[in-house]
């Protein structure tokens, strides 16, 4: 580290906790002027970088534009697009065009890709019990099939009532009993490594903002 | 007419995403890159009408916010603006400083607050030995999440007691239960997502 760097990294690591126990101080004893002040500026600077990482995103791809890249060519003009039909909407020049590319193109895109996820989680079951015949897996895939059949036989009159209730008692077991301690269990886990992650930013154990 | 061309449009770019399913192919990674410049241009532009412009109209407007509180953030945001020239990107660095620093008090005030203290104190059922088992179970499946463990005087590798005595295998087995009902939710919601799709093309074309 050069001697201009120590200086530098000292003055980031004060700014990160004062900036930061500010934050949490005005949060937790709900002091508004001082949090929300801070969050203000912080989302606009998040909105700024997010901008700017869009920005770069579109630079990067008439870049490869250039290179002949058929694919960065779509993306390219998929986003002037977008944004020429702000920039008509912004001067009255159409109406609502953006909301139109909307529910044309992005809307149809995002519920196809989502329930295109239905081949792929079954291809990725066919695979896990090709690949890894363990424990965990076999009791994964037990899991899978009686909840899936839980939710299908329950109230179907093409079986007998007896079984569909069996199926639908065995699944409300497993919500009701292992989902939520094996969420609850996730949860406090995530929340505990969010609590030590967020310390150690804090008090400058890691400094993200130096790379 | 318009509602036509919108089915057509709509129908070509959700054959062009149920192409994958025949391997991937240059027709889906086209629909990709499509889906990918649209969402990041319109996020853009939400941007720019739900957070910048309305900032401009208040600093516009005499009983707005005054001037001052916004100039910081402005040349912090222009700071940000120069991590691009590789010299002079040190000097966006607190901007970073400042955004982590928030969202870290934020991340630890939520995780505090909104996580960690209901997950702990919330109860279920009335039944209280129900409650006791998932209460065993949750520390089971936290007991799972120990990675680090100490060595002996002969450097063997010795796991923590609770580890030892079964209580992360048994909080495994809850894991993996709780992975397998989470994904038969997804499977069945993709699934209904997909029989939609269909049926809604099906139907409009039919009609």
């Amino acid at each position: 580290m050069s001697k201009r760097a120590i200086p530098v990294a000292i003055a980031l690591g004060l700014l990160t906790f004062l900036v930061g126990l500010l934050t949490f101080l005005g949060l937790l004893l709900n002091l508004p002027q001082l949090s929300s002040l801070l969050l203000r500026w912080a989302g606009f600077l998040a909105a700024v970088a997010l901008l700017l990482g869009i920005l770069n995103l579109f630079a990067v791809h008439v870049g490869r534009l250039f290179k002949g890249n058929i694919y960065s060519a779509v993306l390219a003009l998929s986003m002037v697009m977008v944004f020429a039909l702000a920039i008509a909407e912004r001067f009255d020049l159409v109406d609502g065009g953006v909301n139109l590319v909307f529910n044309l193109v992005q809307a149809p895109l995002e519920m196809a890709l989502a329930s295109l996820l239905a081949f792929f989680l079954l291809f990725s079951g066919f695979q896990l019990l090709r690949r890894q015949r363990t424990f965990s897996a076999v009791l994964f895939l037990l899991t899978v099939v009686l909840v899936l059949l839980g939710t299908v036989l329950a109230n179907n009159r093409f079986i007998p009532a007896g079984i569909g209730e069996l199926f639908a008692q065995i699944r409300q077991t497993i919500d009701s009993v292992f989902v939520v301690a094996g969420m609850r269990g996730i949860l406090i886990g995530v929340a505990l490594g969010t609590i030590t992650l967020s310390i150690r930013l804090l008090v400058g154990a890691e400094r993200p903002y130096n790379k | 007419m318009s509602e036509l061309a919108g089915l057509i449009i709509g129908l070509i770019l959700t054959l062009l995403i149920y192409s994958y399913i025949w391997g991937d192919n240059p027709l889906y990674r086209l629909a990709i890159h499509m889906l990918v410049g649209v969402s990041a241009a319109y996020a853009a532009v939400i941007l720019v009408t739900q957070i910048f412009v309305p900032i401009y109209r208040e600093l516009l407007t005499p009983s707005g916010s005054d001037l001052l509180t916004w100039i910081i953030p402005m040349g912090l945001g222009l700071l940000l603006l120069l991590k691009r020239l590789p010299r002079l990107s040190w000097m966006g660095r607190g901007t970073m400083a400042l955004m982590i620093g928030v969202g870290a008090a934020i991340a630890l005030l939520g995780a505090l607050t909104g996580t960690l203290w209901p997950q702990v104190t919330a109860v279920n059922s009335t039944n209280p030995v129900l409650n006791l088992i998932i209460a065993l179970l949750t520390i089971a499946t936290l007991a799972t999440f120990q990675f680090t463990g100490h060595t002996d005087d002969h450097d063997e590798w010795i796991r923590p007691w609770w580890q030892r005595i079964g209580l992360a295998q048994i909080g495994q087995a809850v894991i993996m239960i709780t992975f397998g009902a989470l994904f038969a939710a997804v499977l069945n919601t993709s699934l209904i997502l997909l029989i939609e799709r269909i049926s809604f093309f099906l139907t409009k074309l039919a009609s």
